[in-house]
């Protein structure tokens, strides 16, 4: 025989009954002041439990009776054992230690490797129509808001598109491509691959690049762009990231909007740097393919470096009352944000280009 | 009526009557860790299909944590139901995100749709949560008909048919910005602007007035001015935070030593006095507008300073442990928002009445929630 107080509550009224629950041989005697009855333990139901929170005693005509004494129910209504797996995992340090390695490792393995596999198999599968909407969509929105209609010669655009016929045609691809030329407005030097296989190379680009092999390893990089479909994927990464994250810190709704933006920030960056390098390693098989050295692409990405800087130093210029301390501080720390990633890439060039140096020595 | 012109008497035996019953959260950070990583880890390795039954545990300890008067609350959602709601939820989602692919306008038009199908899955929504809810094996209620929620949301359906009706942004046509494009892309920016803290009170209002604690009614009484005082004082906030985050970037430019880290403390301290500024007040004067069959009404003392450094200091926590202290900071937030509220009843407890109810399926409220539209007291 097992007795424990509880709360009653007929589900009729509002009224708290406090009573006292005895159960003996599958019979449960409930009392107290104003209520007195007993029923038959198989005609009780219990609400699974959740953590240390009351457990609710539920008998056949919707009252039901609240207790905090959790351990004195399971013991009298032999429940003991009998939880659900729910409560067993979320009761049990072991399973909280594995359930949270296994979360990590699992978002990690996501992250690493899940998210890029499905943008990849996406990407690849997409119907090349609607890739072409959204390219020709993506350079009409940027021809209005940002671009101006290209300075450059039709010679000189004549020329470029041979060598970057030239590059489509040692990769070996069917994959439709098309060159596009245009005054880059405010963004500068700089080129780009939009999907559906068009690639984008501003005038300033065209200007800043020292020899036309510069320009030719500038569009072997926006080729492996094309090629591993890159602008699609990062878009499709994107999209995974942000819902992921939404599901995820939901939970604290309030900071949610603001705690979200600087880990999927940093996330960003890391996928970025992944298609960058992927598009080098292809840019210097293709240079190597077309009798040009991969060396090309990192003076090409050396010369935009250092454009940048100028176009920095330019703007900078016009808070003279800076002093000169402070003027080298910001250049030192502007060096360091952005210089590592250019540096490896450069280095890389550097390595991809002795390696066929030492390949060509050893056929002699 | 003026206090003074009632006789001494009668005041000291309205007093005399009143109880006060303090709220209590009772949920402890550790506790919630257990089930919340257990709820992350089922939900990921199920591709989703656990988190139904997340949410209900979820609403279960949250709720059965919260007390007043010696008792705690209950929440009764059905995680099938929940389930069936979520699958009809990510369908109309995936529907509208493909439509947008094909054509801009497209999506517009089935966002229009949406718009005009929102009023009865709000009602469905707050249908299912309340009658989903109990407080001494008393149910909630709501009922409200299709043109009581228009009432409160039209603003949104009005933005939705603007936005498909004005030339929007199409840059097949001309090659420079027309004035009609601006427009497109700025009335319904400006008209959900001056709209937002009409359709926020006007939410609450319809929620707490159509809703039941058995068969006694609630009823409202703050007006929707008063939700428009404060969402101005805190757009405020937001434009003197935006001048400060923007000064630190002007100093960033010519010392980041100090700019950067200047940048990030605006940014943050400034979105935490926001969030904590409107939550809190919003929450005071929803609180202290609402009544229940006039015997019942509540007190809700939330500081917004207070309220700021308690998202301060979970934002940075939850940053800092890669999310690990999300359930620490859920509790703490929950216990901070029980502790300032109180429930003042003329009489006692007992002699509510409940009401024989019927099944609300889930399926209103699952959309709702998935398309960010946060109805929540």
């Amino acid at each position: 025989m097992i007795s424990l107080n509880a709360d009653y509550f007929d589900g009729k009224t509002s009224r708290r009954w406090p009573v006292t629950i005895v159960v003996s041989d599958g019979a449960v005697t409930v009392s107290g002041a104003g209520i007195a009855f007993d029923t038959a333990v198989s005609a009780i139901k219990f609400s699974p439990r959740l953590a240390g929170m009351p457990r609710r005693i539920e008998f056949a005509d919707g009252a039901v009776a609240v207790t905090q004494d959790n351990d004195s129910v399971d013991r009298a209504f032999n429940l003991v054992g009998r939880s659900t797996l729910a409560h067993r995992l979320e009761s049990h340090y072991g399973f909280i230690v594995l359930a949270l390695a296994l979360t990590i490792a699992t978002c990690w393995a996501g992250y690493r490797y899940g998210v890029p596999w499905v943008a990849r198999e996406v990407a690849t599968r997409l119907p090349p129509n609607i890739e072409e909407n959204i390219a020709q969509e993506g350079l009409k929105a940027l021809d209005k808001l940002v671009f101006k209609p290209t300075q450059l010669s039709a010679e000189r655009r004549e020329s470029l598109t041979q060598i970057f016929s030239e590059l489509h045609h040692a990769t070996q691809q069917s994959d439709a491509v098309r060159l596009e030329f245009r005054d880059g407005g405010w963004i500068g030097a700089n080129a780009f691959a939009l999907p559906g296989g068009i690639v984008v190379m501003t005038d300033q680009l065209v200007a800043l690049m020292a020899s036309d092999d510069q320009i030719a390893a500038v569009l072997a990089h926006e080729m492996g762009h094309v090629r591993h479909r890159h602008s699609l994927r990062y878009v499709l990464q994107d999209s995974i990231i942000a819902l992921a994250a939404m599901a995820i810190y939901g939970d604290a709704s309030a900071v949610a909007g603001i705690a979200v933006t600087l880990p999927t920030a940093l996330l960003h960056a890391h996928y970025s740097r992944d298609f960058e390098r992927e598009a080098d390693s292809d840019a210097f098989e293709l240079l190597k393919n077309t009798g040009r050295s991969p060396r090309e692409l990192g003076l090409a990405l050396a010369v935009l470096e250092a454009g940048k800087n100028k176009q920095d130093a330019k703007s900078s210029k016009k808070n003279t009352e800076l002093d000169s301390n402070n003027k080298q501080l910001t250049q030192k720390l502007s060096y360091l944000s952005s210089h590592p990633a250019t540096q490896e890439r450069i280095e890389a060039a550097e390595n991809a280009a002795r390696d066929i140096n030492h390949n060509e020595r050893m056929k002699f | 009526m003026n206090e003074e012109t009632l006789p001494n008497a009668t005041i000291i035996q309205l007093e005399a009557k009143e109880q006060s019953h303090p709220f209590k959260f009772t949920g402890k950070a550790g506790e919630y860790f257990g089930i919340w990583i257990v709820n992350l880890f089922l939900s990921i390795i199920t591709l989703g299909i656990y988190s139904a039954w997340a949410k209900v545990r979820k609403k279960r300890y949250f709720y059965g944590n919260t007390w007043v008067a010696d008792s705690n609350f209950e929440y009764h959602g059905q995680p099938v139901a929940i389930l069936k709601g979520r699958i009809i939820a990510v369908c109309a989602l995936a529907i509208y995100s493909a439509a947008g692919y094909f054509s801009p306008k497209l999506g517009q038009g089935i966002l229009l749709i949406l718009g005009l199908l929102a009023p009865w899955l709000i009602a469905r929504s707050m249908a299912f949560n309340a009658y989903n809810s109990s407080y001494r094996q008393i149910r909630f209620h709501f009922k409200s008909g299709y043109q009581d929620v228009l009432l409160a949301i039209w603003p949104f359906i009005l933005i939705a048919l603007i936005a498909y009706l004005l030339p929007g942004f199409d840059p097949a046509q001309v090659s420079k910005i027309t004035p009609g494009e601006i427009a497109g892309m700025l009335i319904p920016a400006i008209v959900g602007l001056l709209a937002f803290p009409y359709i926020m009170g006007a939410i609450k209002r319809l929620y707490i007035s159509h809703s039941k604690y058995g068969g006694a009614p609630c009823a409202f009484s703050a007006r929707i001015a008063q939700f428009y005082k404060l969402y101005i004082i805190a757009f405020g906030i937001l434009i003197v935070g935006v001048a400060v985050v923007g000064l630190a970037i002007f100093i960033s430019t010519l010392s980041p030593l100090i700019g950067v880290p200047a940048i990030f403390f605006a940014y943050l301290y400034f979105g935490a006095l926001f969030m904590g500024y409107i939550n809190s007040r919003v929450t005071n004067l929803t609180f202290n507008s609402a009544t229940l069959a006039d015997q019942v009404s509540f007190s809700s003392t939330l500081l917004a300073g207070r309220l700021a450094r308690i998202y301060l200091l979970n934002l940075l926590a939850i940053v800092f442990t890669f999310g690990l202290m999300i359930p620490w900071a859920a509790i703490r937030v929950a216990r901070y928002r029980a502790e300032c509220l109180t429930l003042k009843s003329a009489t006692d407890l007992n002699a509510f009445v409940s009401k024989i109810g019927q099944d609300v399926g889930a399926t209103g409220e699952e959309m709702g929630e998935f398309f960010d539209v946060d109805l929540s007291l």
